[in-house]
């Protein structure tokens, strides 16, 4: 009989409050900006900073390259927290290691939910904004949604992946929720430091496409081919974080 | 079924830092026994059987349940599979309902009985959808039962089982465990209450500042422990009580109180030659387990 | 006893908080040149420290860090299994609440000053040199705006379950504000843009202060308007967790 399902099911109920939560905030924050979008406007995308369609400026400005994206970050870490770590607080760590499975099937089971319902928050923006544009009679290219999904599915796991370390490293559930802020500030300016300077490493960046050669900054719109050989690496990155998280958690006592 | 026995320890120890939470214990649950585990708060009880259970790695020696190596994590997820666990906190999942548990739960044994959670789920009266978090601590003492019960494992190892139950709910646990020992189970349960351990269990291991301190069948304690009082005249020294059988001596003044398991005819022979008066009386499990453990803090 | 209590709760995140801070600050007095020589224009570095401490990477990290000290209370206590210990103690809710706001404002107070002690006195061995004075002048409005920070994700972790759906609320609480703050018909108000105050971009472009004209160029109408809101945000919690069943 196969485990997985109802690990899944436990994980999903760990975690569907702090889910369902982020989605709404992030639709809300999508519906948000299509519907303000006069008031917002001449803020986020000023007449003259971009070439071409100024929604498509202001919703990067708004959406893929602002406020939304940095809701995204912080949800893709808090969907990692708990584990167990938490289980061990909340004294059901003994019910749960108790059950016939290793601990590397719980702690994979958490981390494929996870990651699956960061798949789900980086195309909430493309549904969003696709629903909302046409009501609104505005358009945003379905193209640059999918790639900019894409990037942020990418860039999400490689902080969930963090954090679902951290989790797992820290005994304290607001520790490593500090940690997990702590690095995604505290990365981006470790990328200016020779010899990681001279590297696309700012995951900030490769999700936004700031200052990256796959995006246009006049026009705030994706150009060419997804970089595939830096999003494969940053999800290697992301495995390997999530393989050591499942060692410690294979190694750890939990009394 | 074979004659192994269904547990098995050599050597187990735990330290935590300079702390020796478990030394160097030794001992074996023979098969389709109660045996119960006894000891003070902070004996040993809970991390033997974590590490048993292999939620805690031992930091010596060796353990198997079942024949599997507690040690090893493979094996330790068969010893889970064949065997059912009711932990001394009863943490069970808040967010889930009654309902939703008791699915999670059978989703990961193939041996769950239906009709046994179906009668304890109406024995008990656990209301099936109402969330864990929102019942009370007897209630959640029954569903963790209800979760172990309603399957056939092979051993059942419970962590102060009738902890939070009201003493018909103790009762009602105790004949399911007599029950559950009649249908070829093993039973190993630690627990505070004596008399639930002399009512039901067969076997009696004793543990204190994590070594084991007393391994015998009830019945061989019952039966055969006396205690015997030794007063010596004032002008006479105390005795060293060395003999074979000598469990305990506890002196008090001129009066000397020893914890026989056996021999006890050459202990009153050896005391009476010293001109003492010698009284002799049977034991409970009580007393024993006073004895035991009271002069070693 | 019971600031003791709420210390030993939250000392872990703060000293995380003041460790990040710290080093965070002092790599960016460390990059300075490297960071400085690469700019468009002209960066002076009070001008840099400005846009990388207390404009940007910094002061991002310390709102974070005040929602996590934010966070906890007898709601998560709860969940863990010792609100009823905590509700046994012979003093009041309120009492409760208001040491954990107390201990938690003056952690964010302090979290607030410690660019203030680090960067002027590194500053000179990198050659260069920042003012004391004006570095207050950032750490009182951050301290000020950070009120309110605290007092946002105090609040959501009164009424809101679980560990970490009152940091969701308290970041989404923020970003929402931040977006509104940027209507046409509210920019009007700048006392009402939190972050604008926070940044404060008219000190970093004012000469460097002394300690004598220190309290001048402060925004003390905003920092009174927000230090109301974060009152009121913390009595609010404070109301919810007196009403409200442990069972």
């Amino acid at each position: 009989m196969s485990v997985t399902m109802p690990l899944l099911f436990k994980a999903w109920r760990e975690s569907s409050g702090r889910f369902l939560l982020g989605a709404a905030l992030l639709a809300a924050t999508c519906v948000l900006g299509v519907v303000c979008r006069d008031g917002l406007i001449g803020w986020y995308a000023p007449r003259g900073e971009f070439i071409g369609d100024r929604y498509v400026g202001y919703i990067y400005r708004l959406i893929y390259g602002g406020p939304a994206r940095a809701l995204f970050v912080i949800l893709s870490m808090v969907l990692a927290l708990g584990g167990l770590q938490r289980e061990r607080l909340h004294r059901t760590v003994g019910f749960t290691l108790a059950l016939p499975v290793s601990r590397l099937h719980l702690t994979l089971a958490q981390a494929l939910l996870g990651v699956g319902q960061i798949a789900v928050l980086s195309v909430l923006p493309l549904l969003t904004l696709m629903m909302c544009s046409r009501l609104a009679h505005v358009s945003y290219p379905l193209g640059q949604m999918a790639r900019f999904a894409l990037l942020w599915f990418v860039g999400g796991t490689v902080f969930f992946a963090i954090a679902f370390l951290s989790a797992i490293l820290f005994s304290s559930e607001y520790a490593a929720l500090a940690i997990s802020f702590v690095f995604s500030i505290f990365y981006p300016v470790a990328t200016l430091i020779p010899p990681l300077s001279r590297y696309p490493l700012n995951i900030h960046h490769i999700m936004s496409g700031m200052a990256m050669p796959y995006f246009d900054a006049r026009e705030a719109l994706l150009v060419g081919a997804p970089p595939w050989m830096l999003l494969a690496c940053m999800m290697a990155v992301a495995a390997a974080l999530i393989a050591v998280a499942v060692q410690v958690a294979r190694q750890r006592d939990f009394c | 079924m074979t004659d192994d026995p269904i547990i098995e320890t050599r050597g187990l120890s735990r330290r935590y830092g300079r702390v020796e939470a478990v030394r160097d214990l030794s001992f074996t649950v023979e098969r389709g026994q109660i045996t119960g585990f006894l000891g003070r708060n902070g004996a040993g009880k809970s991390t033997t059987i974590k590490m048993l259970l292999g939620m805690i790695r031992p930091t010596a020696g060796t353990g198997r349940v079942l024949g599997y190596d507690i040690d090893d994590p493979v094996q330790s997820v068969q010893i889970r599979r064949r065997i059912a666990y009711v932990g001394e906190d009863k943490g069970l999942y808040g967010y889930m309902s009654v309902g939703e548990l008791i699915r999670f739960t059978r989703s990961f044994y193939p041996d769950w009985q239906p009709q046994i959670e179906a009668r304890l789920l109406q024995d008990y009266q656990l209301p099936l959808g109402r969330k864990v978090k929102a019942i009370s601590k007897g209630m959640r003492t029954k569903l963790a039962l209800l979760l172990a019960l309603a399957r056939r494992p092979e051993l059942i190892i419970l962590d102060e089982p009738s902890e939070g139950l009201d003493p018909v709910s103790i009762e009602e646990l105790l004949q399911a465990l007599q029950e559950i020992r009649a249908g070829g189970t093993s039973v190993f349960f630690s627990s505070h209450q004596l008399s639930e351990v002399e009512q039901i269990a067969d076997r009696v291991l004793m543990i204190d500042h994590g070594r084991l301190v007393m391994d015998t069948l009830l019945s061989n304690l019952l039966n055969n422990y006396r205690n015997i009082t030794v007063e010596i005249a004032a002008q006479e020294p105390m005795p060293a009580f060395s003999l074979a059988g000598v469990e305990r001596t506890r002196v008090t003044g001129r009066q000397a109180r020893v914890l026989a398991s056996s021999n006890v005819e050459g202990i009153v022979d050896y005391a009476r030659a010293l001109s003492a008066t010698v009284q002799v009386t049977p034991v409970n499990l009580r007393e024993v387990f006073l004895d035991m453990v009271r002069d070693t803090t | 006893m019971l600031w003791y209590k709420m210390w030993r709760e939250s000392r872990i995140r703060f000293a995380i908080g003041a460790a990040a801070l710290l080093w965070m600050c002092a790599l960016v007095v460390a990059l300075q040149q490297r960071v400085r020589a690469r700019a468009d224009e002209p960066l002076s570095y009070a001008r840099y420290i400005w846009a990388a401490v207390y404009k940007a990477n910094v002061l991002d990290l310390f709102i974070l860090l005040v929602i996590v000290l934010g966070l906890g209370g007898v709601l998560q206590e709860r969940a863990q299994g010792t609100a009823g210990f905590t509700l046994s103690l012979p003093v009041s809710r309120w009492r409760l609440v208001s040491a954990r706001a107390s201990m938690g404002l003056i952690q964010v107070a302090l979290l607030a000053l410690l660019p203030a002690l680090l960067i002027p006195l590194l500053s000179p061995f990198f050659g260069e040199a920042y003012s004391f004075a004006r570095a207050l002048q950032f750490s009182a409005l951050w301290a000020g705006c950070g009120m309110l920070v605290f007092a946002m994700a105090f609040f959501f972790s009164c009424v809101l379950p679980g560990a970490y759906s009152p940091a969701v609320a308290s970041v989404a609480g923020l970003l929402a504000y931040s977006v509104l703050a940027d209507l046409s018909w509210l920019a009007r108000f700048p006392a009402l843009d939190l972050f604008g105050t926070m940044h404060g971009a008219q000190l970093s472009v004012q000469a460097a202060p002394t300690l004598a004209s220190f309290a001048a160029p402060l925004p003390w109408l905003a920092l009174g308007l927000y230090a109301g809101i974060a009152l009121g945000l913390i009595g609010a919690a404070g109301s919810v967790v007196a009403r409200r069943d442990f069972s």
